[in-house]
């Protein structure tokens, strides 16, 4: 039983990533484990559950910041099917798990940070980074697996051991949270570094107002992007278009206008 | 150190990319999420995608490494509708434009098509399939989920092998015309893109108070995250900037520095 909840685990962890990037959807995910089980209709219950409760999670539980719901349709369907726990108390588990699955990812998105200098070895010799690719997907597959398994495992101990876990170790899972937030920032610092940002330093802070303004307004990460990404396109334009202007305007004061 | 201010040696324009190598790209993208880490986003996975093309459009070896090596720094490109940012910056490298214009081009095009991906699959389709099948899974019927499986597989197939063809022909038509004052243009695009970073150091750091909300107690978010989110990442952004400039520090002490604060921040949140 284990290992087919690690093998499922393995493969939707990597399913959210890349591949079909569809069989991890809870509804379909938790069908698969249902299935997998012999007891499709709970699948199917607990995954319309999930489905429905992962879209209102997007306004919600401000959960929609790079959420995983693997852990939650694989665990929760698998404790319903076998009996382990009912479904009321697997639903009512569902957004603990959420957030243990979510705070896993955090972690593997750090330690796949790691793996950056080893690509930025490889590029400069200019070989294939595949290795890495492949290395970030047993990585992520086997820490799921693994997490499902042990959690599969302690049968009825889970919502103590979720809630132990929750809590006494929810101030490190809020360290991997926020290392996932602040370390984008050194890409960009470093792309801030390769633009020339310091030049431009007052169009900078342009955008930093424009981008809170947008979020304040919006609570929403994607409508903030798209807003500033078409003024950014506007802004481009705009000065482009400017200084095409006042170089036909140059040459021509110069050139063959007869100014008298 | 490959990065960097360099230049194409090579400043010839490329023979255009065939269709098949524009396919393999498309093809490749559906890994490009895989190697997804904190510090670059998609980088790894973005690189590996486009390999093939940036082999075939840079001849000169050391050139080949120059585009690796800058393909390299942070993007985003886990999103269905990645491959047409993909196409853009190909149209860009075939053309040898400048590395700033290429940068720039790559930061906006990324995270645009990232927030029009995500917003059409996962706040349009995914929300009226769901909900239009959902009852049926509820009563039992497993090609209800299939229906479901298979429509949401086929629309990233269909949104992924167009918008590269889509991406590469018009950015090779935008870039044709407007490469012939590439000054102006390297100058434009780097007024974009600092406007654009500064915009997505703040949308990222807007994700701090989500994760403080993770707690399930939403009172818990300080006041600053609320007023001003992304204030902590653009103070961040800068620090690292003037460590990287001013102090010369590796990208391994940084990121020393960023664990550093990220746990003195948890440890105070759970003390207080």
């Amino acid at each position: 039983m284990n290992i087919i909840i690690f093998f499922i685990a393995f493969v939707l962890a990597i399913d959210e990533f890349a591949l079909t990037q569809t069989l991890h959807r809870p509804l379909i995910a938790s069908t698969i484990v249902g299935a997998l089980f012999g007891d499709v209709q709970t699948g199917l219950l607990i995954g319309a559950y999930l489905e429905l409760a992962s879209l209102s999670f997007e306004e919600t539980f401000f959960l929609n910041f790079r959420k995983s719901l693997v852990l939650a349709s694989v665990l929760c369907t698998a404790l319903s099917a076998t009996k382990t726990l009912s479904s009321e108390e697997t639903m009512a588990l569902a957004v603990s798990i959420i957030i243990v699955g979510t705070a896993l990812s955090h972690i593997i998105d750090f330690v796949v940070t790691l793996l950056l200098p080893l690509s930025r070895n490889q590029a400069e010799k200019g070989k294939s980074v595949f290795v890495y690719q492949l290395i970030a997907l047993l990585i992520r597959g086997v820490a799921f697996g693994v997490c499902a398994s042990y959690l599969f495992s302690k049968g009825t101990e889970i919502p103590a051991l979720l809630s132990s876990i929750t809590t006494t170790n929810g101030w490190i899972f809020n360290a991997f949270a926020i290392i996932g937030v602040l370390l984008p920032s050194l890409g960009i610092a470093v792309l801030m570094r390769n633009l020339s940002v310091k030049d431009n330093y007052g169009i900078f802070f342009a955008g930093v107002s424009v981008a809170m303004l947008a979020y304040y307004v919006s609570k929403n990460f994607y409508v903030t992007i798209l807003l500033v990404a078409l003024l950014a396109i506007g802004l481009g334009y705009y000065d482009f278009n400017r200084a095409e202007k006042e170089t036909v305007k140059t040459t021509n004061k110069g050139g063959g206008e007869k100014w008298w | 150190m490959v990065v960097g201010l360099a230049k194409y040696q090579n400043q010839q324009e490329a023979f255009p990319l065939d269709k098949k190598t524009l396919q393999n790209v498309a093809l490749r993208s559906f890994l490009s999420g895989i190697s997804f880490n904190s510090e670059s986003s998609d980088s790894i996975g973005w690189l590996w995608a486009i390999q093939p093309a940036l082999r075939k459009i840079h001849s000169d070896e050391e050139d080949c490494k120059l585009a690796m090596g800058h393909n390299l720094e942070h993007c985003s490109a886990s999103s269905p509708l990645a491959p047409l940012a993909m196409g853009v910056v190909l149209s860009l490298e075939q053309q040898k434009c400048d590395l700033e214009t290429i940068r720039s081009t790559r930061s906006i095009a990324t995270y645009t098509c990232d927030a029009i991906g995500k917003m059409l699959v996962y706040y349009l389709f995914i929300p009226l399939l769901a909900l239009s099948i959902i009852e049926s899974a509820r009563n039992g019927s497993i090609m209800a989920v299939a229906i479901y499986c298979v429509v949401l597989f086929l629309l990233q197939v269909i949104l992924r092998f167009v918008s590269i063809q889509y991406g590469y022909k018009h950015g090779m038509r935008a870039i044709e015309k407007l490469q012939k004052n590439a000054g102006t243009l390297k100058k434009s695009m780097m007024i974009a893109g600092s406007f654009m970073l500064g915009a997505i150091l703040v949308a990222l750091g807007s994700g701090y108070a989500m994760q403080i909300a993770m707690s399930q107690d939403n009172s818990s978010i300080p006041t600053i995250a609320k007023l001003l989110p992304g204030v902590l990442t653009v103070v961040m952004g800068l620090l690292l900037h003037y460590l990287l400039v001013k102090k010369n520090f590796s990208m391994g002490k940084c990121v020393i520095v960023v664990v550093l604060v990220s746990f003195i921040i948890a440890l105070v949140q759970n003390i207080i």
